[in-house]
């Protein structure tokens, strides 16, 4: 499934290409193809699943890939191919059920996202539009969006908005215990999530530039997970029970000032409130060093804390009258810490170029690895590795 | 609640910046100097969302797809 995808970007690209060199000056094909290939190596370990109602291992491991292809398709247009893979194993979903298959101990996901940009350059603005559908075991999902862009006072100010929709579809599966109890509880298969962004960007001066990013977003549907379990505290078990919509309002912010000739300092705050009762801050500093050649060495740190939403409860702590309850950590009162490091080889011009006629050529424009750390309060530990080789054709 | 006053106050403050013309954006061009997430750090954002609560506002997702809330 997975390479059949990845040989059908490539031929839609291809075919795009060659049209794009057949169609004269108009729709002439300008820049090279940017390839970045990522792969992600995952890991996690806590005691506080969810499937098995906030207590048992949390322990999984997730190798994903990602391929981004983006192409000038005219000289003010660019289109943009990502597909997207990954493959985990889940100790706590191996216990839904020993002879279905939903959600489960090894499971897939496959994702495929194209997207069009295009210049508007008299309006000095930019607009575009994207769909794609994923699909995982249990899960079917078809989304969308668009985007436009405009720039004031010589590019130094920037005002963005974008929407985007998401319609998922669930297969449900109950736990095998809770069956009886389950169709009472849910009444739809199908989540519906719109998400309403403004960005505002701003240079302020010749060494730093900051980002104001607004997101309004609402959600209706089954909001909550069929198979996560909760334990009442006369140790009746029951289903996850969710309200059928979310509000959430983020708010970010970001400033990047370039401190000296091999220094640079990226700096990011969020604040987070949702319908749900999630109060959230998050703030990160990430250092890149520009060292001798064409490396960057960019250490990072995150740190996150909220505060739990109204309809969480640990083990056996959910009242037998209450009507919406959840034992999953993930909407708990929490914080966060994440640290780590990255290292980029990028050299101006590129490597290893090998010229293919016609004034194309092919170059390697980038190679990146990072590695992360992830410690959550409540004993989550998460490390994550990714690679990036980015290169022209 | 209050970092949120003081992100308006911070956009507030900084909307009569001086024009930076193209040929003075050595700094500003810089790979580093992009004002979002690099490529590398797509399936970090993503951890984070299902992770965590709170999502969005960072040029990643917000909700809806597969595998989170």
């Amino acid at each position: 499934m997975q390479l059949r995808l990845c040989i059908a970007s490539v031929l839609l690209l291809l075919s795009l290409q060659i049209q794009a060199q057949q169609d004269g000056t108009r729709k002439r094909r300008i820049g090279p193809v940017q390839v970045d290939i990522l792969s992600t190596y995952y890991q996690q370990d806590g005691n506080h699943s969810p499937v098995t109602g906030g207590q048992g291992t949390e322990k999984l491991n997730d190798i994903a890939n990602k391929i981004i292809l983006v192409m000038q398709v005219e000289s003010v247009s660019t289109l943009t191919i990502n597909t997207h893979f990954n493959h985990y194993s889940s100790a706590s979903t191996d216990r839904i059920n020993s002879v279905l298959s939903s959600a489960s101990a090894v499971d897939s996901r496959t994702q495929v996202d194209i997207g069009y940009q295009r210049q508007i350059p008299k309006l000095n603005m930019s607009a575009g539009f994207h769909g794609g559908t994923s699909i995982e075991s249990d899960l079917v999902s078809a989304f969308g969006g668009f985007n436009v862009k405009r720039s004031f006072r010589s590019n130094n100010i920037t005002l963005g908005v974008a929407a985007n929709a998401y319609f998922d579809t669930w297969v449900i599966i109950f736990k095998e215990e809770l069956r009886d109890v389950g169709p009472q509880y849910i009444k739809t298969d199908k989540r519906r999530s719109f998400d309403l962004s403004f960005t505002y960007t701003q240079v302020l001066n010749r060494r730093a530039q900051a980002q104001v990013m607004l997101d309004m977003v609402y959600q209706r549907g089954l909001l909550s997970t069929p198979f996560h379990t909760v334990f009442l505290t006369d140790s009746t078990r029951t289903l996850e029970v969710l309200p059928e919509d979310r509000f959430k309002l983020p708010i970010g912010f970001r400033l990047n000032y370039f401190v000296t000739d091999f220094m640079i300092l990226r700096g990011y705050y969020r604040f987070y409130w949702d319908s749900w009762g999630l109060l959230a801050n998050t703030i990160s500093l990430e250092v890149p060093l520009k060292i001798p050649g064409p490396f960057t060495v960019y250490p990072f740190y995150r740190f996150h804390t909220q505060q739990g939403a109204d309809y969480f409860r640990p083990y056996m702590q959910h009242s037998t009258e209450s009507i919406y309850h959840t034992s999953d950590y993930d909407l708990s009162s929490l914080h966060s810490h994440k640290y780590g490091m990255g290292i980029r080889y990028s050299p101006i011009y590129g490597k290893l170029k090998k010229n293919r006629g016609n004034g194309k050529a092919t170059r390697l424009r980038r190679i990146e690895l990072r590695g992360m750390h992830y410690l959550r309060s409540d004993g989550l530990k998460a490390f994550m590795l990714t690679a990036n080789i980015g290169f022209d054709l | 609640m209050r970092g949120l006053l003081a992100v308006m106050l911070l956009v507030m403050g900084i909307s009569s910046c001086t024009v930076v013309k193209p040929y003075e954006r050595v700094y500003l061009n810089d790979e580093d100097m992009e004002l979002g997430e690099h490529t590398s750090e797509h399936f970090e954002r993503n951890m984070e969302t299902y992770r965590e609560g709170a999502s969005g506002a960072n040029g990643g997702k917000t909700g809806g797809g597969c595998g989170c809330n």
